[in-house]
């Protein structure tokens, strides 16, 4: 009697489980959201690119085969997580009130690719650049997004090169003022 | 190297695409939040990984297998915030979070892809051999197909029907792929056409990238 309870109950819990995932149909799920959210915050591919390989060669040394898809999900944006703050741990040698850190970027992405994993970056991005007076943002906007040069810039904009150097350094100050001061 | 210059060098490293792990070391601790600013805006770029480290890193992770992973096809996300930017849009309307934020979700193993073990890269043709529309027959290797641009994508699809590999000719005509074996026949988008009594697999696809001019594609 005892034994048919637990093995309804066994049943009921591994039919809520659902199949176990396969490794590699998550890999090619989630490596783009991985990778588009591991991007939206160091910014370049070649970081990106690292973080993102150690996410999943983690992943497949360390994945429970009990867990469902959506905690799956969950559980690898954990693990980006993770990797990101050891990278900056390690190269940036960040403590404890650092501005830019994952939890004054709020969310993250509970079940990938929806919602977006960027949105958080994006928000905090636009809010900054916003606040900033126009010929920071200006200069900013170029060299950043849109990948100028300084020459390329100072054109642009009618300046020297040195004064697009000169505020790209102060409009980077400020913005981490801004991004410090509204936590 | 004074100070200043070490934090430019960071950003230059930064705008090339490569780590600048190794300059944020040097810095003083607010040049480092300045520097992780600046890889927060460019983060708002595009995200996408490359299809070539997709593959390689696949082929670690699991070198025994047959299967691909089919990469999502995301909707443009290319550079969305930079292109917007660019076409003059106001700041909150170029910054506003993309569309691709919420782009359909990927799908797993709908098509089977070629893809050869021991293959390497074959240069088949140039993007200008392959304007929007048109259909052109490759082969790299053992492998062949047609390239197809539609809608200036690039698609690279196998000829060998999925009944019993024969090569498939491409009929202007009716814009479908026919066998000369058999008579089945596939749209160009690989599915098979009800005309055949037999349920046949779609034509999968084949590795390819657009590498400057060139289009290859992996065979074997």
């Amino acid at each position: 009697m005892l034994d048919a309870t637990a093995q309804a109950m066994a049943g009921r819990l591994r039919s809520s489980v659902g199949e176990p995932p396969d490794l590699e149909q998550i890999f090619a799920r989630y490596v783009d959201p991985v990778h588009r959210f591991i991007y939206s915050r160091v910014g370049n591919r070649e970081d990106a690119e690292d973080l993102t390989s150690e996410v999943f060669l983690k992943a497949t040394r360390m994945l429970d085969s009990e867990r469902s898809e959506a905690s799956v999900a969950k559980w690898l944006f954990t693990v980006a997580r993770t990797v990101l703050a050891d990278h900056w741990r390690k190269y940036y040698r960040t403590g404890t009130s650092v501005p830019l850190d994952d939890a004054r970027l709020g969310d993250m992405p509970e079940s990938a690719p929806e919602p977006g994993p960027t949105e958080a970056s994006t928000k905090l991005v636009e809010e900054v650049l916003t606040k900033l007076p126009e010929r920071y943002r200006n200069v900013l906007e170029r060299r950043f997004l849109l990948g100028y040069s300084i020459q390329e810039t100072a054109d642009e904009l009618g300046i020297s090169g040195d004064n697009v150097k000169v505020i790209q350094h102060r409009a980077l100050a400020k913005a981490v003022q801004i991004v410090e001061y509204d936590k | 190297m004074s100070d200043e210059d070490r934090f430019d060098r960071a950003l230059e490293r930064l705008l090339a695409d490569h780590s600048p792990r190794a300059e944020a070391a040097e810095l003083s601790g607010e040049e480092r939040d300045m520097l992780r600013m600046a890889q927060l805006i460019r983060g708002t770029r595009d995200q996408r990984p490359r299809e070539e480290f997709v593959e390689g890193l696949h082929r670690r992770l699991f070198p025994r297998s047959r299967r691909v992973s089919r990469r999502a096809a995301f909707l443009s996300g290319i550079g969305a915030l930079a292109a917007g930017l660019a076409g003059g849009l106001g700041l909150d309307q170029a910054l506003r979070p993309a569309q691709s934020a919420s782009s359909p979700p990927p799908t797993g193993w709908t098509a089977e892809i070629v893809d050869p073990q021991r293959g390497k890269w074959f240069h088949v043709a140039n993007v200008a051999d392959v304007p929007e529309g048109a259909i052109m027959p490759f082969t790299a290797g053992a492998v062949s197909g047609f390239l197809m641009n539609t809608k200036g994508t690039i698609v690279a699809r196998s000829r060998m029907c999925t009944h019993l590999g024969c090569a498939l000719d491409f009929h202007h005509t009716g814009q479908k792929l026919v066998c000369p074996c058999h008579g089945a026949e596939f749209n160009l988008q690989g599915d098979m056409l009800p005309n055949y009594p037999t349920q046949l697999a779609s034509l999968p696809e084949v590795w390819h990238r657009v590498n400057g001019e060139r289009i290859e594609v992996f065979g074997a």
